[in-house]
């Protein structure tokens, strides 16, 4: 009878979040997994608690081509790509522009002091002039960084269209120092391009350039991120991104989360949200086939006795669906019971999302650690990997995940290799591209 | 005295030269003037121009949110809904973030009361000191009102309109667009509270802010603040790519309020300072344009031009004027020998005449007692050729020595009376053959201090010009008196006279008057120049009176006590 009771206990949150699942799920190219990582919690306290709202993009075969693509390379030819690197990024990007054909519009814009729109922007109908004029570039001069985006973002807006894949792909290797060059402002401008549709990638190459404003432009526009240590990747770099820009099935997700019943949002894990009152808004630029992209949510949950359910938060996404060129929306409810026995709880964890948490969590405590290590506190830095790395391992043991353990030694060998000075321009370049890859679950 | 005549020559060279130079050196020097106003102002139109397509930009903007404004605005019921102005906000790419204030300058939006979002506190915090000064909020015509209102180290604050000032370019724009000066006329008819509207420039933390802000009939005033790094990349967008085509080797960059670059482009580049600077309008005032392009090598280039002709004028004249001078310089040791020859042959013939003269007076002297007249009038003919050649030859040699500055002055104790009366003697029976009467007027009478044979040679040269140019004219009256210390002596003739536009020339040496008096009669044209410079050497002169007929001098002689 208990068994049974505690059964339905469970059953019923667990048949509620698949009900949430939107009925059509078949229907649609997106499917929305709502979660949570203590479907039971413990009763008679106050407690924190993971949502993990969990997005799938799919395909949908054979019922329309792949989506078009809207392109913009922005290639740094300041005088420190001289030699192999320009080689090398004006190899990949004619590589990268191989895969595309005529249903697609590239552009081409480079910059140094001076910023030249090498390719306007044109449909592909005939790629042996562009591979030409990509050829010629070579390098010489200032970083205009600023300057070279907007000009890539003004080449993709001559044909810019919400149900096309709209993208700059910039490369870089050095530091911006013409126009604006703060992480901040370069991540507004991410911000308004991402509202527009347009999502911008960025590429560092080498160890000169600065991965925190290269970090934040992907990031607010909600593009990808790459550390190229040497140029020969840059093909092998661009031929995923690429990659990428093709797979897109839905474009511009608005999220927007409400908490019910005294529930306060404590912080979005690893995305940048608006948090009003008990709302918290965020945008996905795109979503890709077969990938799953995911949001944590940490919440505060107030003390409810033994035996009560309660809903926690109300979620609804917007959306562009490039398969059908139609508005969509989904949404779901998240609940959670509550009981006095542990046994119970541990037996609910959702171990997905509880790993999805464990796991952005761990990347939050890796960015706090190279913030730490910034402000030159080496030892504080360790110590907060060390706690990450224990956090991972106990996790790790628990949920007996592979993954986690995997990251748990990262923290660890980060940890150890935190300390050395010469090799920390490298070691951060690294690091800040992993924690951009984990926060975004980056395709590549 | 040596160095006359190259001095005169490198005067000749130098001062065309040197003229030449000036007076290129100014054209030149006013032409660049010229072309450098003609480049500023060129420069300043293509920076209005620049300026104006900015302003365009800003002009469009105003339109768009004009309208968005009005949207939200249509959805107020009588607030402006929270929700709506937030959904705005998140999904404008221009808009960082509004607010609305009512009409005494209250905060409505971002709301009192319920939760704010991280950027909403942000925007709250820094805009306070705006908000505080509402009357920031009113329109105040098209020059902005700059202001420095916030002590917290919030900088720099002007609030204005969009300059009316048209450029050409943004007509097709503005066509389309509602006048920003005329308050538009709403489709729903408004009440009395004319719409406002305007531009502010906001500085806070070492940021600038730019607010476009709309009143609306209620007097409400919805405030955009833009996304700066939008702002900015919408700018650079309207600005022309790399080497910029039309600027030709030229840069105009983009400065932004600490003067930091924000964009360049054309085909220059290089350090160095500015040609031409030029603020923005508003709402960018403390932006400014700045033209750079290469300066100094075309004046150089200039130089070499104007410098090459001159050194080869220089050159040529030169020349020439070395030509001219070893040309002047072989004619002048040329004469210097001809003169050394005439000389020579002088002294030569001084000795056989001085001889000459003595036996013919002693021939005279023997055969004085047989007075054969015909014997007699031969010797005289004799003695007074033998004179004349005499004073002919004294003649050139004085010349010579006036010539060669060696003329001495040997004043001695003699009767000028008894002199003039001797060498008259001497001239009377030459002058009696060409019927000429003699009368001396002596006006002396005692011994003074002169040089005899300078008044000797004198009155020989005027008596012999009477003899040659005024025979027959009767009376030759010669005058003698003493004027102060000087010696004058007067000898007027009654012959044809010189004319008065001869008076100086007959002076000149080697100078002989052409007329039909001369004709015919042979001479030196030494005479008269070497007479007066005898005078003057002896510290007086010889002067040509003016008389009613025929010619009169005057020698005066200064004498020694």
């Amino acid at each position: 009878m208990n068994r049974t009771a505690t059964f339905y206990r469970w059953l019923l949150p667990a048949m509620l979040l698949l009900a949430a699942l939107p009925l059509l799920a078949r229907a649609q190219d997106v499917t929305l997994d709502l979660s949570l990582a203590t479907p039971v919690m413990d009763a008679g306290a106050p407690q924190k608690a993971f949502i993990k709202i969990g997005l799938d993009g799919f395909e949908r075969s054979g019922l329309r081509e792949r989506i078009a693509a809207n392109v913009a390379i922005v290639l740094d030819k300041s005088g420190s790509m001289s030699g192999d690197k320009i080689a090398n990024a004006r190899e990949a990007a004619i590589m990268a522009i191989g895969r595309l054909d005529e249903r697609d519009i590239v552009s081409v814009v480079t910059y140094d002091s001076r910023v030249e729109v090498v390719v306007p922007a044109t449909r592909l109908l005939e790629p042996e002039p562009i591979y030409r004029a990509i050829r010629r570039i070579s390098a010489g001069g200032n970083t205009a960084l600023f300057a070279g985006v907007s000009k890539g973002a003004r080449e993709l807006r001559k044909f810019l269209d919400r149900n096309q894949v709209n993208r700059i792909i910039l490369l870089s290797d050095g530091l911006a120092n013409v126009g604006p060059q703060s992480p901040s402002e370069l991540g507004r401008l991410g911000q308004s391009l991402a509202r527009e549709g347009i999502s911008v990638t960025t590429i560092g190459l080498g160890l000169g350039y600065n991965e925190d404003l290269m970090t934040q432009l992907a990031g607010y526009s909600d593009g990808n991120h790459a550390f190229v240590e040497n140029a020969q990747d840059l093909a092998r770099i661009f031929q995923y991104e690429f990659g990428d820009v093709m797979s897109v099935v839905a474009q511009d997700l608005s999220i927007e989360i409400r908490c019910l019943n005294g529930v306060r949002p404590l912080r979005l894990l690893g995305r940048d949200g608006e948090v009003i009152g008990d709302r918290v808004r965020t945008r996905l630029n795109q979503l890709h086939s077969a990938q799953e992209k995911y949001l944590v949510l940490e919440v505060e949950v107030p003390a409810q006795p033994a035996g009560t359910r309660l809903e926690l938060a109300e979620v609804q996404i917007d959306y562009a669906s490039l398969a059908t060129q139609r508005p969509a929306r989904l949404g779901g409810r998240v609940q959670a019971s509550f009981s006095d026995s542990q046994a119970e709880v541990e037996q609910a964890i959702d171990r997905p999302a509880l790993e999805a948490a464990v796991e952005q969590v761990a990347n939050e405590y890796s960015r706090e650690a190279v913030e730490r290590r910034d402000l030159g506190d080496v030892e504080g830095a360790r110590q907060i990997l060390e706690k990450s790395a224990a956090l991972l391992g106990e996790q790790a043991d628990a949920l007996s995940s592979p993954r986690l353990e995997a990251q748990e030694q990262e923290a660890l060998k980060d940890a150890d290799e935190l300390s050395s000075e010469e090799d920390w321009g490298r070691k951060r370049k690294e690091l800040r591209e992993r924690q951009y890859k984990r926060a975004t679950q980056q395709t590549y | 005295m040596r160095y006359r005549a190259p001095l005169l020559l490198v005067l000749l060279v130098m001062v065309p030269v040197l003229l030449l130079g000036i007076l290129g050196y100014r054209l030149q020097q006013q032409e660049q003037q010229l072309v450098d106003v003609q480049l500023q102002k060129l420069i300043d139109q293509q920076l209005t121009s620049v300026d104006a397509h900015l302003q365009g930009h800003f002009r469009q903007l105003e339109s768009l949110l004009r309208q968005r404004a009005a949207d939200l605005n249509r959805l107020a019921d009588p607030d402006y809904p929270a929700e709506a102005l937030r959904r705005f906000a998140k999904d404008s790419a221009y808009i960082r973030q509004l607010f609305v204030l009512d009409d005494s300058g209250a905060r409505l939006f971002p709301p009192r009361a319920g939760a704010l979002s991280r950027e909403e506190r942000g925007l709250v915090e820094r805009l306070q000191p705006l908000w505080d000064s509402s009357e920031l909020f009113h329109p105040v015509g098209a020059d902005p009102h700059v202001a420095n209102p916030v002590p917290t180290g919030s900088g720099y604050l002007a609030s204005g309109k969009l300059q009316s000032r048209e450029a050409q370019e943004l007509a097709v724009d503005r066509s389309t667009l509602p006048d920003p000066r005329v308050p538009t006329a709403a489709p729903q008819a408004e009440p009395a509270v004319a719409e406002a509207s305007g531009w502010i420039a906001w500085y806070v933390d070492a940021g600038l802010m730019h607010i476009y802000w709309w009143r609306d009939h209620t007097g409400r005033t919805l405030g955009f603040v833009l996304n700066e790094a939008r702002l900015l990349s919408d700018l650079i967008n309207r600005l022309p790519d790399g080497s910029g085509g039309e600027l030709g080797n030229a840069e105009i960059r983009l400065l932004g309020g600490r003067g930091e670059l924000l964009y360049g482009w054309g085909a220059y580049q290089g350090d160095g300072a500015a040609l031409r600077s030029r603020n923005l309008s508003h709402p960018l005032g403390s932006w400014h344009l700045e033209y750079h392009a290469p300066g100094l090598q075309r004046a150089a280039t200039d130089w070499l031009d104007m410098a090459v002709p001159l050194l080869l004028l220089a050159a040529g004249l030169a020349g020439l004027g070395y030509l001219l001078y070893r040309e002047h310089g072989r004619e002048l040791r040329l004469a210097q020998q001809r003169v050394n020859f005439v000389n020579q042959v002088s002294h030569e013939l001084k000795t056989p005449l001085t001889n000459l003269r003595l036996y013919t007076e002693m021939l005279q002297d023997r055969l004085s007692d047989d007075s054969d007249s015909g014997v007699q009038r031969y010797l005289e003919v004799l003695t007074g050729e033998s004179r004349r050649l005499a004073r002919l030859i004294d003649n050139v040699l004085s010349f010579a020595r006036v010539q060669r500055g060696q003329l001495n002055i040997r004043p001695q104790s003699s009767d000028p009376d008894e002199q003039i009366e001797r060498i008259l003697q001497t001239f009377a029976p030459l002058l009696l053959q060409r019927e000429i009467d003699l009368a001396f007027d002596a006006g002396v009478g005692r011994e003074l201090q002169y040089d005899p044979a300078v008044l000797e040679q004198i009155l020989n040269n005027l008596l012999g010009n009477c003899e040659k140019y005024a025979p027959q004219s009767g009376l030759l009256r010669v005058r003698s008196w003493l004027e102060g210390s000087a010696l004058c002596v007067e000898v007027q003739d009654r012959g044809p006279g010189i004319a008065a536009t001869e008076h100086q020339r007959i002076f000149e040496p080697f100078y002989r008057s052409s007329s039909r008096l001369t004709d015919g009669v042979s001479g030196t044209g030494i005479g008269l120049g070497l007479a007066r410079d005898l005078a003057r050497a002896h510290g007086g002169d010889l002067t040509l009176e003016a008389s009613e007929s025929g010619a009169c001098f005057t020698i005066r002689l200064e004498t020694r006590p």
